[in-house]
């Protein structure tokens, strides 16, 4: 009997002696290490977006500055001007650390932020907001993309540093809307409620987060991307030793001419290839409905804004615009564009928030985006001569007046008018 | 009291392993007990209403009063039909127990689609699950099998915990007799090892294998498809066989949780899955998928349907009439789900599946019939015809999983 005993519990307590052995003999602050964070920073993976440890390894280094950047697919778009090439090859003081991939929104970035609050607190920030973000709710695919990008040690994170404010029963709402089985929906509504968390809330928050984090650490150097030897070297080596405007911009020209020549709308030949199999013609006049005006995520922004503003953090916010010659095939309207962006602009500016590099009237300009709707070879540039700038030099720190009323329906559902002064939204 | 279950932790069933942490602490009683072959009841009913709490606590605290007056409901009917059954036993009065024991399900089923989605405040986790129990209950005790059931035997098969919430479907006699009799100790050492082989499978199962589909191709071959639009794409087609499989590895990985911890009491719950997408055709894919269900729908829907149909001639063709029963017990099957278009579509496409299946049967016995009697060999069976057999099977059954998931009515109204 105890033999058989044995055979069947015997190699499962071993199994877990095994597995948590190697997971607490994780360390969740390991050393820091140049090129593991260099990596991760040009990763653009779920894994690297989830991770509290390989974020605070890097943007808490003392030694080497990286800057988070938010955003989402265009940090992808990898050609010789991007962000993260002139960075490292013009050595700036500052690395971006890219946050954010195909999907993410605001929603995505307020939890992510619950992870490295520390490491945004007092320092500066670079945000790309997409007005492809703000689709009509009915289109909204949040529900599908949230998920890739959540770990539930943000959640944890958020819950622990939660007060029972308006901002944190908004986020706590949004959550339980987009995750509705989450394993701490539980705790998600007592916020959502305005409830305080019991004792034991608090502490089963504790010890999972800490288990969360030692798990973490243990998986988070497996199998780091190399996109910083494969794109981000390979194309820094390209470029002049010193930085040159001028020379740069001829070099973004000579190498987006002979990447862009197999279509008309000066769509990078790969992007146009595997898009549109060589035929836009199935998406000639599809756009002409799309609106970003009345949104959801008007009110999500507004809650990364308060985390900044409640961060302290100094934000340079930079609005792409969409390709223009492609937009006038989808018969994307260009001034429902510009009444959304200056919707954005209306909720930055009037909470404080004055650093905006609105590029949104560019599409046109040659070689400014890789393909659609991203930045591209002169994008990146006009994007860097606002960012570089803005991190290289002192700034001084902003007083942020927030306003809740960017929390309401009303402002999600309003639609903007061409001049529009938005009034009723004064504080 | 409210007040109280409101701020209880809320823990849903074989949610997350922190669940399995405190189920095997209160088990561990029951387990010694059972090692040495007694049966603490009082310490089991104790366990199996904390949990059931739990699943009921925090913001789901009004579903715990309307699972309460659910089993009062219940148990009053079975006890009454029980009394009722001694002398006499009227068609109408049995049609109206049912009719009355499907009622809160009915309603809970149907308050949806008059109140743009909200669902109704008697409704709860598991009141489909009690209520096959329960009418299953009804019939046993209709037939003349069942006769003595006591009020609190009927409470402890009911709220048999490991499984209130989605099955497997257990009968009551089956599981009196195991409840009755503790199994003896070599006995109850290979239910432990089965317990504990199937927890760990069920882990594989339904954290690892569900969780990685669902990450890595479920839900990005739903953003692609909404992202192509139109009536159908080519992700669509990567969501059917990975909604498929996540249906299977997530719902066969629950059972085997709920069959392990059964076990652990010292109940023998059927299982639920044997190998589904294995099966030859859709007759048996019926006996390999959600097993316990289809059982169920097949004494208690289909042969009754058959029999009432037949002793009354309905039909002349024996043939008809097994196909309508296939058809009126495959929809009723997709009501149950609910009633959207989708589950009465899937409903519907596997009465077909079924029907087709029989008469493909049919024709092949003839044919062979009249090789055999002109001397020339049976058609082909062999691992070639076996294999095509599956492969089709698989594919119709991955298509109406399709259906079932509701993404096709995301992808075309939304």
């Amino acid at each position: 009997m105890r033999k058989k005993l044995w055979l069947i519990f015997g190699p499962l307590l071993c199994a877990m002696v095994l597995v948590v052995g190697c997971i607490f003999a994780a360390n969740t602050h390991p050393k820091h290490n140049l090129l593991q964070e260099k990596r991760a920073a040009v990763a653009t993976s779920a894994t690297v977006f989830k991770s509290s440890v390989l974020k605070n390894q890097a943007l808490g280094d003392p030694n080497h500055r990286f800057v988070p950047f938010f955003g989402s697919s265009e940090w992808t778009r990898t050609d010789s001007m991007h962000p993260a090439v002139l960075a490292d090859r013009y050595h700036r003081g500052y690395r971006p650390f890219l946050l954010g991939q195909k999907g993410a929104t605001s929603l995505t970035h307020y939890f992510a932020m619950q992870q490295m609050l520390p490491e945004i607190q007092h320092r500066q920030a670079v945000f790309v907001i997409s007005p492809q973000w703000f689709v009509p709710d009915n289109k909204s695919t949040l529900k599908q993309s949230f998920p890739i990008y959540y770990s539930n040690a943000q959640g944890l994170d958020f819950l622990k540093h939660q007060r029972g404010t308006e901002v944190d029963r908004y986020a706590a709402k949004r959550f339980l809307k987009t995750m509705p089985s989450s394993s701490i929906k539980g705790m998600m509504q007592k916020v959502a409620d305005g409830q305080p968390l019991s004792n034991w809330d608090r502490k089963r928050i504790n010890l999972q987060l800490s288990m969360n984090n030692h798990e973490d650490a243990f998986f988070s150097d497996w199998k780091m991307s190399k996109n910083y030897e494969n794109r981000i070297v390979a194309n820094s080596k390209h470029l002049p030793k010193t930085y040159n405007r001028q020379k740069l911009s001829e070099i973004a020209n000579k190498n987006a001419t002979a990447k862009t020549d197999n279509n008309d709308f000066g769509i990078n030949n790969t992007f146009y290839m595997k898009r549109f199999k060589g035929n836009p013609a199935r998406f000639k006049n599809t756009q002409k409905h799309f609106s970003y005006e009345q949104s959801q995520e008007y009110n999500d922004f507004q809650l990364v804004l308060e985390q900044f503003a409640a961060s302290d953090t100094n934000v340079m916010f930079v609005i792409p615009p969409v390709n223009e010659k492609w937009s006038r095939y989808t018969g994307l309207s260009q001034s429902m564009y510009q009444k959304s962006v200056a919707k954005m602009k209306y909720q930055l500016h009037s909470q404080g928030f004055n650093n905006v590099a609105d590029l949104s009237r560019d599409g046109g300009k040659k070689h400014f985006m890789q393909d659609t709707i991203h930045l591209g070879w002169q994008g990146w540039l006009a994007f860097d001569d606002h960012v570089a700038p803005f991190l290289m030099h002192k700034q001084k720190q902003p007083h942020y007046q927030m306003n809740h009323k960017f929390f309401d329906k009303s402002w999600a559902n309003y639609k903007p008018k061409p001049h529009d002064k938005f009034t009723q939204f004064k504080q | 009291m409210t007040n109280w279950l409101a701020a209880l932790p809320n823990m849903q069933p074989y949610a997350d392993p922190m669940y399995f942490g405190y189920l095997i602490l209160g088990l561990i009683p029951i387990v010694i007990g059972l090692f040495f072959g007694r049966r603490f009841q009082i310490y089991e009913a104790v366990f199996s209403f904390v949990f059931i709490l739990l699943m009921f606590a925090g913001p789901k605290w009004p579903q715990f009063y309307a699972l309460v007056g659910y089993i009062i409901w219940q148990t009053a009917l079975v006890q009454w039909y029980q009394y009722y059954r001694r002398n006499k036993d009227g068609n109408w009065t049995f049609y109206i127990m049912v009719a009355l024991a499907i009622l809160p399900l009915v309603i809970v089923k149907l308050h949806p689609v008059f109140n743009q989605g909200k669902a109704s405040i008697i409704g709860f986790l598991g009141i489909s699950y009690l209520t096959f129990k329960s009418v299953g209950m009804l019939m046993e005790m209709r037939d003349g099998v069942l006769k003595h059931a006591k009020v609190w035997s009927t409470l402890r098969f009911l709220l048999f915990m490991p499984t209130l919430s989605s099955g497997p479907i257990d009968r009551y006699s089956r599981f009196e007799k195991d409840y009755e009799n503790a199994p003896s100790r070599s006995e109850y050492v290979d239910y432990v090892q089965s317990a504990v082989w199937n927890i760990m499978l069920g882990f594989f199962y339904k954290f690892i294998v569900a969780y990685m589909i669902q990450t890595f191709l479920l839900t990005r071959f739903q953003m692609s498809a909404m992202a192509h639009g139109g009536f159908f794409n080519l992700p669509t087609i990567g969501v059917m066989y990975s909604y498929g499989f996540y249906l299977f590895f997530d719902f066969a990985g629950y059972s085997l949780f709920a069959i392990a911890i059964s076990k652990l009491m010292g109940i023998n719950t059927p299982i639920n899955f044997n190998k589904p997408f294995m099966a030859k055709n859709m007759k048996d894919f019926w006996n390999r998928w959600h097993m316990t269900l289809s059982f169920w729908f097949r004494d208690y829907v289909f042969m009754r349907l058959v029999l009432v149909l037949t002793r009354n001639k309905v039909f002349k063709n024996r043939n008809v009439t097994s196909s309508v029963a296939y058809l009126v017990d495959m929809l009723v099957m997709g009501f149950w789900h609910g009633v959207t278009w989708w589950y009465i579509l899937y409903g519907f496409l596997h009465a077909m599946g079924l029907i087709v299946n029989d008469w493909w049967l049919r024709q092949k016995k003839q044919k062979n019939l009249a090789r055999k009697k002109a001397g020339l060999a049976p058609l082909p069976s062999n691992w070639f015809t076996q294999g095509v057999a599956i492969f089709i099977t698989f594919n119709f059954t991955m298509f109406t999983f399709l259906i079932f998931s509701g993404f096709l009515n995301r992808l075309w109204f939304h």
